[in-house]
């Protein structure tokens, strides 16, 4: 059992390996297709002469042939080296990496609030099945999952920034600032803890240890709490690193509607000011937090309970 | 033959459905709704009072109906006079162009490639489940964000995008489903007696998964109606210019202190067209695939 868990191990790390370097190679190709870095790298003034380009062409070492300069990239990109930023001229993973932490504080504080309000509405919404705070859940559930996060960031600014000012509209600063863009990236996931955890509850409250548990004498918050609850998170709490990638590619979006100085307003800029480096190195890098967290929802769904992998191979 | 009488009663006990099945007439609604956008963008050009790319500098920013009374511009005027309810039809039209290439697209190609994997296994199933985990690894926005710095704003990247990653869910149903058909007695009886991979799968394992299909199809009408607002909000969706829904977003953005409705209007259009698709992919799944239903 045991040998066989760590061949399984064995074997999901490599696919990730694997996966990680086609992303690898699709990013080097991506990238190239934009446009040629030399050019964008001498500008457009008069004195980007044709000798200047060329000159910068042999120091990028882009007049090497194809199969070099890929496997170039691939080594270094091994040793975390992308090259340096043309506009920060820094090394294009320092400039990542002190953006990270923003994006990381964004997701966590998404997580909480999901968390936070999917979990108790989810539950309360399945012990209470077809009352009132079931019905709101359900809405809510709808309609934060109908609802363009872009739009709703939008419409919170207008409520909390314009019309009320008490939020600030952007950037990064104390507490307040991560109100909103939290709020936002929350909230479709939220939506989706609230039908998550709902089901699993009305699931386990159904089944034959409940009623034991019941039958037992046991008051009504000791089942749920000790008994139901704490079976009905389990599948609730592996899910959430699926979502890790909905998070990154959400984080895109919130960040440049609050202009949050994370990973995600990293790329956008960094495309828009085709800084290749720091292309390469950002989408490197969020693609590796979501083959990570993907390869750690398997592995903890093999171990910790086999039924739930055969129901989503 | 009296003996059988009590028997066929006892069966009978059970309430027979009569009319309509229960929860048509929300039925109606999400179809009269779906019906009412799909009528909108396909005779855009008749229904729409304006040309939404008419400029009326005159009649700048102009309040909705319910703050000037003035019917001519139901939903008010942008920054540039042009009428938001005649770019809002025209918004539809996009919307529901990207949605009748992407989903049948990826439909298409998910249920082939998944049915290969499935019945095929080995190889074959290793090599489109790798794919399915690369695409899962790498944001679609990414892609399309980097898509757009190649050949700029286009609608044609959107649709591109949007099916190569949507493509998956369809795979990964088809594949589990003919996974759990592939042993059963009936396809193995048509096995032994020599019929064709195609066949089997076309005949005896494709009905099997219709409806789970129509479904999963349904549900994500939404998902590619506000990816498709979201890219173009972004401004990497339709080109500059078009009315899309989520390119009025992010030109309304810039006067949100003072025109509130030029964000609201078509962000609302989006959450009615997309909750609406969701009723109706819950309802579906509830009336075809109960199965899936525990997961409400």
């Amino acid at each position: 059992m045991r040998e066989h868990f760590l061949r399984l191990i064995a074997l999901r790390l490599l696919a990730s390996v694997l996966v990680l370097f086609i992303v690898l190679t699709l990013v080097f190709f991506m990238s190239r297709a934009i446009g040629d870095p030399a050019k964008l790298l001498a500008g457009t003034d008069l004195e980007a002469t044709r000798e200047g380009i060329e000159e910068i062409r042999e120091k990028l070492g882009l007049n090497d042939p194809l199969h070099e300069r890929y496997g170039r990239f691939v080594w270094n990109a091994i040793q975390l080296d992308f090259g340096v930023s043309h506009r920060s001229a820094q090394p294009a993973m320092e400039d990542v990496a002190s953006r990270m932490w923003s994006t990381i504080q964004l997701a966590l504080a998404a997580l909480i609030f999901a968390i936070g309000v999917g979990v108790p509405i989810g539950v309360l919404a399945a012990i209470k099945r077809g009352s009132a705070i079931d019905l709101f859940g359900r809405f809510i559930a709808l309609i934060g999952q109908a609802t363009p996060s872009f739009w709703q960031g939008l419409m919170l600014i207008f409520l909390f920034s314009v019309a009320l000012g008490v939020l600030p509209t952007g950037g990064k600063g104390d507490f307040r600032h991560i109100i909103m863009p939290a709020v936002t990236l929350g909230s479709f996931f939220a939506a989706g803890m609230v039908r998550l955890t709902r089901s699993a509850m009305l699931e386990v409250l159904d089944s034959d240890y409940i009623r034991t548990a019941r039958s037992k004498g046991l008051r009504e918050f000791t089942v749920i709490r000790r008994h139901a609850l704490r079976n009905a998170l389990f599948p609730v709490i592996t899910i959430l690193g699926l979502y890790v990638g909905d998070m990154i590619a959400g984080s895109i979006i919130i960040e440049t509607v609050f202009a949050w100085p994370g990973v995600g307003l990293l790329i956008w800029s960094s495309i828009r000011g085709a800084d290749f480096p720091v292309v390469q190195a950002s989408v490197v890098v969020t693609a590796s937090w979501v083959i990570i967290a993907n390869l750690m929802v398997d592995l903890s769904y093999t171990y910790l309970d086999p039924r739930v992998r055969e129901a989503t191979v | 033959m009296s003996a059988a009488a009590p028997q066929v009663e006892a069966i009978e006990l059970r309430p027979r459905r009569r009319g309509l099945p229960h929860g048509w007439r929300s039925l109606s609604v999400y179809l009269f709704v779906i019906g009412l956008v799909i009528f909108a963008a396909a005779f855009a050009d008749i229904v729409a009072p304006h040309d939404p790319a008419q400029q009326d500098i005159v009649n700048r920013l102009q309040g909705p109906v319910w703050q000037t009374g003035d019917w001519n511009h139901v939903f008010g005027t942008d920054d540039l006079g042009r009428d938001t309810f005649s770019r809002l039809i025209h918004g539809a039209r996009i919307s529901m162009r990207v949605v009748a290439i992407v989903i049948p697209a990826a439909v298409l190609i998910g249920t082939l490639l998944g049915l290969t994997a499935g019945w095929q296994l080995g190889k074959v199933d290793r090599f489109v489940m790798r794919i399915v985990d690369v695409q899962l690894a790498f944001p679609g926005i990414l892609a399309a964000v980097l898509l757009a710095a190649i050949t700029g704003p286009r609608l044609s990247n959107v649709i591109i995008i949007l099916t190569i990653f949507l493509w998956a869910a369809f795979a990964r149903l088809a594949r589990a489903e003919t996974i759990s058909l592939r042993e059963r007695d009936y396809i193995l009886a048509a096995r032994t007696i020599g019929a064709p991979g195609y066949r089997i799968l076309g005949l005896h394992v494709l009905p099997n998964l219709v409806n789970s299909i129509i479904v999963l199809a349904t549900l994500q009408l939404a998902t590619v109606i506000i990816a498709e607002a979201s890219l173009s909000f972004l401004g990497v969706g339709a080109e500059i210019g078009t009315p899309s829904w989520g390119s009025m977003v992010a030109e309304g953005r810039k006067l949100l202190s003072i025109k509130f409705w030029l964000v609201g209007i078509p962000g609302l259009a989006i959450v009615i067209v997309a909750l609406v698709a969701n009723l109706m992919g819950d309802w579906l799944r509830d009336f075809l695939d109960p199965r899936l239903r525990r997961s409400r």
